[in-house]
């Protein structure tokens, strides 16, 4: 019988063995900062392959739809630009150029002539016209998933103006029109073919103008495009674009390394080190356009009313050391409510750490600190990192924090009907529009404030078409909105791309949405 | 039987989601919709009536063959789950035969070989086997053999060599009570008189023990292995999480996740039946294996065509 | 005179249970293997009791300046992402998952022994109701089912234990009916029949007592199985809030750093891998204790 104990403890003892001798650089690893803008060494022994066909990439989200109008998540903007071309297009730092539109001219303030290319068919062999692009901004202007970013547009009163002109009309000025149209919602889509098919199917096999076609896709493995033999434009040199739906941190980062993929998207911090010290991975890396936040509800629940208690909790947070730990030094402290990719960034932090300080605060404003304050979390890695660190500096004041994880579903439904308290959660500004910061703020229900005036100005400032006017004004209201501490701004993340040595031509996007169809192979 | 096992499922599954916080129209639009436009979806998807309204409507959608459209990839829910089943039954597959292989020879062995060496380890090991939660094996199988070794890919589901590792990590916690299994049935059948009368007669053990002992032991082993083939139609959830194995599953837990009510219904209703059909399947089996209970359905046919013939006789 | 008959009468079942029991503990400590089991449950049982005094730092003790650090001397199971010191979380994390294992185990056999018994003995119509009811349980895997009685509930330690104890009912009512069952048939049941006790008496001082043991051993491994279930239902990121240590929890934390830092994958999983095999080493020499027959 002691036999059988002493091959127990073999049997453990090679177990552990076998795990332990993954190779462990980088012990007791104190993050390091790292800079901004994209990274990672050239190829060196990359096994060059010029007859490569295809190209393979890892995503973490599958989309719910490729339909541009019906959907709301950055990997289905990013895969669906693919396929559906817009009348414009941005670059990486946000300028645009035309694209499906030949040239353009504001006739007036709310008015947009675009005259669009004639050569262009779509992947079922239809002709574009200018009834597909009214129809395409009608069609975003009504469809609940696109309506918010269209607010500005005047759907019923966009119009054809010839075969290959339209009049795009907004309800007022509006000095991001054209950033919206060349945004993931721009897409054109192909009228009959909607008409045809349904929405439905349409969002699975979108018919766009763009350089690939959807072929296949299995539901939550792949979706395979192939290359659009009749596009207009400069056609990629590779047939097969295909994008793998890989959920785990782990797994993408292996499949990067071992070639299983050619490009792997939201590499986890932790990977970094390794994926830059092998010679077959470039890591493409750099500031995202996504801020994590602490949004309280000051409005409907009477513990977080108190300013000097939120200022407190501000001044409790040691940032340095929530990016160094969490974000393990890859992301930037915030400066600002917005992330510095927008346009209208203006810096307006950090709020100095100062604990003793935050300590006073409380005490002078009288707070019971034994009441229970609620942070609420999605599951989510970086996430719950980020609320145990708060939850322990917050403690370190003396206040009684306590961490709820509920299902992201649950969350979205409550912050949205006012009802949860406090939540660390993320706003992504796309096409460098800072208005997703403020969108929020709008309304009543987040409880961010009920400042009529502030609410006023905030929707004001959507509209100032002089630059530097609108920045001064973006600048103000991102000074006010920051000294109410109803949102703590924490930090921005770095989106971390892992990419084959033989690739070339990937181009970082802080958005998460490269343009895939230049890449070539060296 | 399998009808009102089917009515509770749905309705089962129909209360708990009801019960769930997290409004799907909500998720659909995610947090910049206003109300007004959340309110009008709910109407749309018919989440606003009362709860036996919408139970009712989806059974009789139901017997009308629509499972629904899912939420979140519009798709129907019955090509969405056709689309995922293939992979769930062919990992259930290669799971249950590595089980099988392994749990019925080491059983085997270790019941011949009672109280030796090979006996007392292959005990052990199974013991451990049943004792380790299958995600942590799987890590560890992925450090050892994709990372480490770089022998065999860690994630998806596309060939032989993308099979291995979840087979495994599943396989061999299933071949853990395959064993004790198969184990303690041959032991009760080695023990009877048949078994040392075919011995006696001078066959050899190999011929005593495959072609006597097992065929006897087999009905609690198929049992045990039924189980298992059962319960993993319904997806290996977490060691499809861990080896991006698109299988129901994984399909299951993203469902839930995102409220996709159509999709968890309608998955939940896929795995019960395909589940209480294994079952049926085992119970056939059965027959086929031990001739007791074929003669038993056989019997009550005889008996009954005797008692008509008496009835016969009597009338006459 | 009637007291002490009485108390004569009473004492005689008594001394022939502790006889019983005496004689059950006899062939279960000849096992060393259970006996193994047994010691290694105990122990962890007292380190986790004992948690406060044995553990080296408090749970929920951050150093940033000492994040991912290997085993040593100062951290024998190294620290975590948040420089939290892994082996005191894995003490802490003790009390959560075990109690788990056993809450739960508790709930699933109170429900589930309820059930069995009531269909085992009143067979009929109420068997018929509460097979039909347990075979709809089973139709829906016990994963999926934590799972969504999880989403429903909200996560948290209280709903994890109904979920995973919910779950476990099936198993239970269907092992106990079937024993019931058999039991049923014996002579000494149909005996006390004969002599006019009642149901509840029958129930009671025949059945309960004679079914037990299967009861006993099934329940001794449910609590290792419950144990991996509110693992895998923390895996899976549904379980008890942050940042309170649960075992399956800081598995599921550790496994984005597994290749670099194993250690924080691998001390949880030995945890979780000893507290299961000594219940189940427990489970298996229980039953060879209880029921000499079966011992091979």
């Amino acid at each position: 019988m002691k036999k059988k104990v002493r091959i127990l403890a073999l049997l453990l003892g090679t177990l552990m063995l076998l795990s332990a001798c993954a190779p462990s650089q980088n012990q007791g690893g104190t993050a390091t900062p790292a800079p901004t803008g994209s990274g990672g060494t050239p190829a060196t022994a990359a096994p060059s392959n010029p007859d490569k066909d295809d190209l393979v990439v890892a995503v973490s989200t599958e989309p719910s739809s490729l339909d541009p109008h019906n959907v709301n998540m950055v990997t289905a903007f990013m895969i669906g630009q693919h396929v559906v071309d817009r009348l414009f297009v941005s670059d990486a730092e946000y300028n645009i150029t035309p694209s499906l539109a030949e040239t353009y001219t504001w006739l007036d303030d709310t008015t947009l002539q675009v005259k669009i290319r004639e050569d262009v068919d779509f992947s079922n062999g239809q002709h574009m016209t200018a009834d597909d692009v009214v129809y395409s901004i009608q069609r975003a202007c009504s469809m609940p998933q696109s309506a918010a970013t269209f607010d500005y547009f005047d759907g019923p009163n966009t119009v054809k103006v010839d075969e290959y002109t339209v009049d795009i009309k907004l309800k007022a000025p509006y000095p991001n029109a054209m950033r919206v149209l060349a945004g993931g919602r721009g897409g054109i889509v192909c009228k009959s073919a909607i008409e045809e098919m349904g929405e439905d199917a349409y969002g699975r096999a979108p018919v766009g103008s763009g350089a690939f076609i959807v072929t296949n896709w299995s539901s939550g493995d792949r979706i395979e495009l192939t290359r659009n033999d009749n596009y207009w434009g400069e056609k990629p040199v590779y047939k097969d674009l295909t994008f793998r739906i890989i959920t785990e941190n782990a797994s993408r980062t292996i499949e990067i390394e071992t070639g299983g993929v050619d490009i792997a998207f939201d590499i986890g911090s932790d990977d970094v080190e390794r994926l830059e010290a092998d010679s077959n991975v470039n890591v493409v890396r750099g500031a995202s356009s996504t801020m994590n936040h602490i949004v309280i509800n000051s409005v409907n629940f009477d513990t977080l009313k108190n300013p000097q208690v939120r200022q407190a909790m501000h001044m409790a947070l040691d940032m340095d050391a929530i990016v160094a730990v969490a974000f393990k030094g890859y992301a930037t402290v915030a400066e600002s409510l917005s992330p510095s990719s927008t346009t209208e960034f203006a810096k307006v932090g950090p709020t100095a750490y100062d604990p003793e300080g935050a300590k006073e605060l409380i005490a002078q404003s009288g707070f019971d600190t034994s009441t229970p304050i609620i942070l609420q979390i999605y599951k989510n890695q970086q996430i719950q990192a980020m609320a145990e660190i708060i939850a322990n500096m917050w403690s370190a004041i003396g206040l009684n924090v306590q961490i709820e994880v509920v299902d992201r579903a649950t969350m979205v439904t409550n912050n949205s009907s006012g009802k949860t308290p406090m939540c660390i959660t993320t706003v992504t500004c796309s096409d460098g529009n800072i208005e997703s910061v403020f969108r929020q703020w709008e309304k009543l229900e987040t409880g961010f404030t009920d400042d009529e005036a502030l609410i006023a100005a905030i929707k004001d400032a959507k509209g100032i078409m002089d630059d530097a006017e609108r920045k001064a004004a973006y600048a103000e209201l991102q000074q006010q909105c920051w000294d109410l501490n109803t949102v703590i701004p924490i930090a921005t993340g770095e989106n971390i791309f892992g990419v084959r040595s033989y690739v070339q031509g990937f181009v970082f996007h802080p958005d998460k949405t490269p343009n895939l169809t230049g890449i070539t192979f060296g | 039987m399998l009808i009102p096992v089917i009515l509770g499922v749905t309705l089962i599954i129909f209360i708990m989601l009801a019960l769930t916080p997290g409004d799907p129209a909500r998720q659909i639009l995610g947090g910049e919709a206003t109300e007004e436009q959340v309110e009008a979806l709910r109407e749309e998807m018919g989440l606003n009536d009362p709860l036996p309204v919408r139970y009712l409507r989806y059974i009789w959608d139901m017997l009308h063959g629509d499972m629904g459209t899912s939420y979140s990839s519009k798709q129907p829910v019955t090509k969405e789950l056709l689309e995922r089943f293939p992979t769930t039954l062919l990992l259930s597959i290669l799971c249950t035969v590595v089980g099988a292989i392994i749990g019925i020879v080491f059983g085997i062995i270790s019941a011949v070989k009672q109280y030796t060496i090979f006996d007392n380890v292959s005990r052990v090991l199974a013991l451990a086997g049943i004792s380790i939660p299958s995600f942590w094996l799987g890590l560890m199988l992925i450090i050892a053999f994709s990372v480490n070794l770089k022998w065999l890919p860690s994630s998806g589901f596309y060939g032989p060599e993308y099979w291995i590792l979840p087979a495994i990590t599943v396989g061999l916690v299933q071949a853990a009570t395959v064993m004790r299994q198969t184990r303690s049935a041959m032991l009760d059948v080695v023990r009877q008189d048949y078994i040392r009368t075919a011995k006696a007669k001078g066959q050899t053990e190999l011929k005593v023990v495959l072609g006597h002992a097992l065929p006897n032991a087999l009905i609690p082993i198929i049992t045990v292995l039924g189980m298992q083939f059962g319960h993993g139609l319904g997806g290996a959830v977490i060691s499809e999480q861990i080896f991006a194995i698109p299988g129901i599953g994984k399909l299951m837990v993203d469902s839930i996740t995102a409220r996709d009510y159509p999709v968890v219904q309608g998955g939940v209703l896929m795995i019960a039946i395909s589940f209480t059909v294994v079952n049926l399947l085992v119970d056939i089996l059965y027959a086929f294996i031990d001739p007791r209970i074929k003669a038993l359905y056989v019997g009550k046919k005889a008996k009954r065509k005797q008692k008509e013939d008496g009835k016969g006789a009597a009338a006459a | 005179m009637k007291t002490a008959g009485k108390s004569e009468h009473a004492a005689a079942p008594a001394a022939k249970k502790k006889s019983q029991l005496q004689e059950v503990w006899g062939r279960f400590k000849k096992n060393r293997l259970a006996l193994f089991g047994m010691v290694l449950i105990l122990l962890m049982i007292l380190m986790v009791v004992l948690s406060p005094l044995i553990a080296p730092y408090g749970f929920d003790e951050q150093n940033y300046y000492e994040i991912f650090a290997s085993p040593s001397l100062q951290h024998l199971c190294g620290t975590d992402n948040l420089g939290r010191d892994v082996f005191s979380r894995l003490l802490y994390g003790g009390r959560v998952s075990l109690t788990i294992g056993i809450i739960s185990v508790g709930i699933g056999l109170l429900c589930g022994g309820l059930m069995g018994a009531l269909a085992g003995y009143y067979s009929g119509k109420l068997d018929n109701t509460l097979m039909r009811i347990i075979d709809i349980l089973m139709a829906i895997p016990s994963v999926i089912l934590a799972i969504s009685i999880c989403a429903a509930l909200g996560p948290g330690l209280v709903n994890t234990m109904i979920a995973v104890g919910v779950a476990s009912i099936p198993n239970y009512a269907r092992i106990l009916r079937s024993s019931i069952l058999s039991i049923k048939q014996q002579e000494y049941v149909e005996a006390a029949r004969a002599i006019g006790a009642s149901n509840a008496r029958i129930i009671s001082k025949h059945i309960v007592p004679n079914s037990l043991s299967g009861l006993i051993v099934q329940a001794s491994m449910g609590v290792g199985r419950a144990i991996i279930s509110a693992a895998s239902m923390s895996f899976i990121g549904l379980g008890i809030a942050p940042p309170n240590p649960e075992w399956g929890a800081m598995l599921s934390a550790g496994r984005t750093y597994f290749r670099d830092y194993p250690h924080m994958v691998l001390f949880p999983g030995i945890a979780i891998f000893l507290a299961v095999l000594s219940m189940n080493l427990i489970g298996d020499g229980l039953r060879d204790a209880l029921d000499p027959r079966l011992k091979r």
